[in-house]
């Protein structure tokens, strides 16, 4: 039991010994450049409520949630626009730039700046 | 070979001999010494690019404390097998994310290269990767790791990375009613 480990000098995968680091404690900087790298829809349904360190992050970046990509939203929906509200408050107002076409909304282009100019009533 | 030199006289050879050097050594957290070649270090870390640029590079290894041996060893490896690598036309992601600005696809070496990793060696590599401002290696790991949380689950990615769910029932409900729509299919 009270052997001391072993000095490891190889990069070969450990797979026997039991994995000791602890995710978790990611450092934010680094979970946040994971995040960036999932669909928004990947953190809602996985990453997001894996445990509350992470939530954190999740939650507490607004840049994460800065762009929303339309194409993964259906406004014709409640789900889609309670998609959209989350998201949109996730990003503290900073939600600047919605991707896609928005036919139904009849907006004329693919970017509509909601950070800078008012945003259209509700 | 500075064998039956004075001690100055080896020291000031030894000096002379480093300026030169093209490659620079690196010493782990638990003392281990690794030579990694000067340009590379200096092109993929902005951490050691500054070190040598401000003359505080160690010429018996330059301590990095927070690094073991493990992460220090794939560091090296992975800045010399970059120095050798030959970049192939920029395989710009399409849409990774819409929240990232354009993401270089890792190379065929360098998914190969973190695929390798167990768990542990990868969050030291990310962890040391992003200690030495290593902005290349920092993409690419934290790209696989990304891979590992794509479309699973929260008890799927607790169960890949060994974390605990940490969240009292009263939270989870909030969770689940805050995001209820996220989990039913389009």
């Amino acid at each position: 039991m009270s052997r001391a480990m072993p000095s490891c000098s190889h990069s070969r995968p450990k797979r026997a010994s039991p994995p000791t680091a602890d995710w978790a404690a990611l450092p934010p900087d680094i979970l946040f450049t994971v995040f960036l790298k999932l669909k928004q829809r990947d953190i809602f349904r996985g990453a997001d409520s894996v445990c509350t360190s992470w939530q954190r992050v999740a939650v507490g970046e607004p840049a994460l949630w800065h762009h929303v990509d339309m194409r993964e939203i259906s406004l014709r929906s409640t789900r889609g626009l309670a998609m959209l509200t989350t998201r949109m408050n996730r990003s503290a107002g900073q939600c600047s730039t919605l991707f896609e076409e928005l036919p139904s909304l009849g907006l004329p282009t693919n970017r509509c700046g909601w950070g800078d100019q008012e945003a259209p009533s509700p | 070979m500075e064998v039956d030199k004075g001690k100055g006289e080896a020291e000031e050879t030894r000096k002379v001999a480093e300026a030169d050097r093209d490659t620079v050594t690196l010493k782990s957290s638990d003392g281990k010494l690794f030579e990694v070649s000067k340009e590379a270090a200096a092109r993929l870390s902005t951490v050691l690019a500054g070190m040598i640029a401000g003359g505080s590079i160690d010429d018996n290894g330059t301590d990095l404390k927070q690094i073991g041996s493990e992460a220090l060893e794939n560091v090296v490896d992975y800045c010399n097998k970059h120095a050798n690598s030959i970049p192939s036309a920029a395989l710009i992601s399409s849409s990774i994310s819409f929240n990232t600005a354009p993401f270089k696809e890792p190379e065929e070496w360098e998914r190969k290269f973190v695929d390798r990793l167990s768990h542990d060696a990868l969050f030291d590599l990310v962890e040391a990767a992003n200690f030495l401002g290593m902005e290349r290696l920092l993409d690419v790991t934290c790209h696989k790791i990304s891979e590992m949380m794509k479309g699973k689950s929260p008890d799927q990615i607790r169960e890949v990375f060994n974390i605990k769910n940490d969240y009292t029932k009263e939270e989870l409900e909030e969770i689940r009613q805050e995001l209820a729509w996220a989990f039913y299919d389009d």
